[in-house]
């Protein structure tokens, strides 16, 4: 049985299809890159599978259990096993990096210690275990604020560890990052990927990137798989059709 | 699409002039300086501006300061009761105002597009009162609300602490609902994505991010109540401003000086006070 099993999801945003009767089977401990224009529906891909946007048909289940229907405890309980990654990091700004990382531990903790902020010694150890493992341990009492993009992008995935997720969801890691530092994210991933057998789903745009770390690339086009293959797979032809490149036609042109 | 593209290229873009002439621009802009002019000149005739005037009081004056030394101290003790009551009508009036502006703020800032009944008859008409509450108060001043209280429960420090609460709900909620819908949603959705439920992440996505906002304005509110309380006096709603009418209106100058020189030292230090600990909490 696989892991994640997507049947002939649909999602519309008013006359938008952005997803369009989508069919993807995701197995244990793969590392996929998913690759497409602006628009291809790659966001919501991801956000489909943690459940933050709910399909209008089809069917999304995690071994074997549809999700669509999830409300309330089981919900939470369903993306609390799914580390999400943002473009944006979206850590909370004049916290701390413990405090920001501590978060990811809110389902294994009763609410009253959640909102008391009375973290157990084991949330403590887990968190400052992570915040080692991206190399941040000498900041951890340094606000975000004083850290640079790509240290917030790496405390997001210390946080996204602390949850001991199945599944990690990275919806564009390095978009707003130098390009130097893409290796360094990735290299987490890949790293949390096959030490701990965890599933990655990445959204990229640099395919250099999707080449060098993922074992699967899927590609979206208008909400469609337009490839679904191993990285040597994927032609020049492929790419140029997915990207609607025209040859004749250099990209300043396009704008 | 390409044939678009070369079509796009061929045509020959317009090219907006460096300096374009305008010429009833300039008539307008011409007549909306001379009316600016004569508003000015009508206004200056409107105050019976006369500089004779102040040259002929200049006496006065320094009569005035010569009869309001030396300060007489002996009402010194009196003077620093009022000063701390003024601090206290302030302090009482920005507490309460925050614990009533509040969950207003809160309120007015929810977020309602889903078409509920609740939110349909109850949350959204309640949203739109508060704004307008806020609005409502903010509008009328302190000093107005004062008079108001004063000739309602009677002169003292109750009306003046009322008039300041009142006036303050209006502008902290204001301040209040602007931070709240200011918040980036990014520690929303990451909270929302850890599996927090509505409570959970409010305490971690949203309070982290107010707090400290709150905090400052609540300062900053108090500090500015404080100047005000200074004044409420003069209305009859007690503090230090009563005294200072008081003995204005009896003519003791040199007890006058005693308060006017409490006044300074109290407005002094609070500048320094409030710069100092909203930097702290910042």
């Amino acid at each position: 049985m696989a892991y994640i099993e997507l049947k002939d999801v649909t999602k519309r945003f008013g006359d938008f299809t952005a997803i369009d009767a989508l069919n993807i089977s995701v197995q244990k401990g793969e590392f996929i890159a998913v690759i497409g224009p602006s628009g291809a529906g790659k966001s919501t891909f991801l956000r489909l599978l943690n459940s933050t946007i709910v399909p209008e048909e089809g069917g999304i289940a995690f071994d074997g259990t549809t999700i669509n229907d999830f409300r309330g405890e089981r919900l939470f309980g369903h993306r609390a096993r799914i580390g999400f990654i943002f473009q944006q990091f979206n850590l909370v700004r004049n916290l701390t990096v413990l405090q920001n990382v501590l978060v990811g531990r809110t389902r294994h903790n009763p609410l009253w210690r959640v909102l008391l902020s009375s973290w157990t010694k084991e949330d403590f150890d887990i968190a400052e275990h992570f915040i080692t493992e991206v190399g941040l341990r000498e900041k951890i009492h340094n606000r975000a604020t004083e850290l640079s993009g790509g240290q917030q992008q790496r405390v997001a995935i210390a946080r996204a560890m602390t949850q001991e997720p199945q599944l990690i969801l990275a919806d564009e890691p390095m978009a707003s990052l130098d390009p130097k530092l893409a290796n360094v994210i990735l290299g987490l991933l890949k790293k949390f990927n096959e030490e701990s057998g965890i599933t990655v789903i990445v959204n990229l745009h640099v395919l250099e990137l999707a080449r060098r770390y993922s074992t699967r690339i899927i590609a979206l086009k208008a909400g469609s798989v337009a490839f679904d293959g191993t990285v040597d797979e994927l032609t020049r032809e492929q790419l140029d059709q997915i990207y609607d490149i025209d040859k004749n036609l250099k990209l300043e042109e396009l704008e | 699409m390409s044939t678009a593209v070369e079509n796009g290229l061929n045509r020959r873009p317009h090219v907006p002039p460096l300096h374009p002439k305008k010429p009833l621009a300039t008539v307008f802009v011409t007549l909306a300086w001379l009316t600016f002019a004569g508003v000015i000149w009508w206004s200056f005739c409107a105050v019976e501006f006369n500089a004779g005037k102040l040259v002929d009081g200049v006496p006065n004056m320094v009569r005035f300061i010569r009869d309001a030394f030396p300060p007489d101290w002996t009402v010194l003790s009196d003077v620093f009761t009022q000063t701390v009551l003024t601090i206290q009508i302030a302090l009482i009036s920005t507490i309460i105002a925050t614990i009533i502006a509040l969950p207003l703020a809160f309120l007015a800032a929810m977020d309602l597009r889903r078409s509920t009944a609740l939110n349909k008859y109850l949350l959204i008409p309640l949203k739109w009162v508060s704004r307008f509450f806020f609005n409502l108060v903010r509008s009328i001043d302190t000093l107005i609300f004062a008079l108001i209280f004063v000739f309602a429960v009677g002169i003292g420090p109750f009306p003046g602490m009322l008039a300041l609460a009142i006036h303050s709900v209006g502008m902290l909620g204001k301040l209040f609902l602007e931070v709240i819908e200011s918040i980036d949603h990014g520690p929303v959705e990451a909270l929302e994505a850890v599996g927090a439920g509505r409570l959970a992440t409010k305490r971690w996505a949203v309070v982290p991010q107010v707090l400290p906002m709150f905090v400052s304005y609540f300062i900053y509110r108090l500090e500015i109540n404080i100047r005000v309380a200074v004044v409420l006096g003069l209305v009859g709603a007690g503090g230090i401003g009563f005294l200072l009418n008081t003995y204005m209106g009896l003519g003791q100058f040199q007890r006058v000086s005693v308060v006017v020189a409490s006044i300074l030292v109290l407005v002094l230090s609070l500048d320094y006070l409030t710069t100092w600990l909203r930097r702290k909490v910042a």
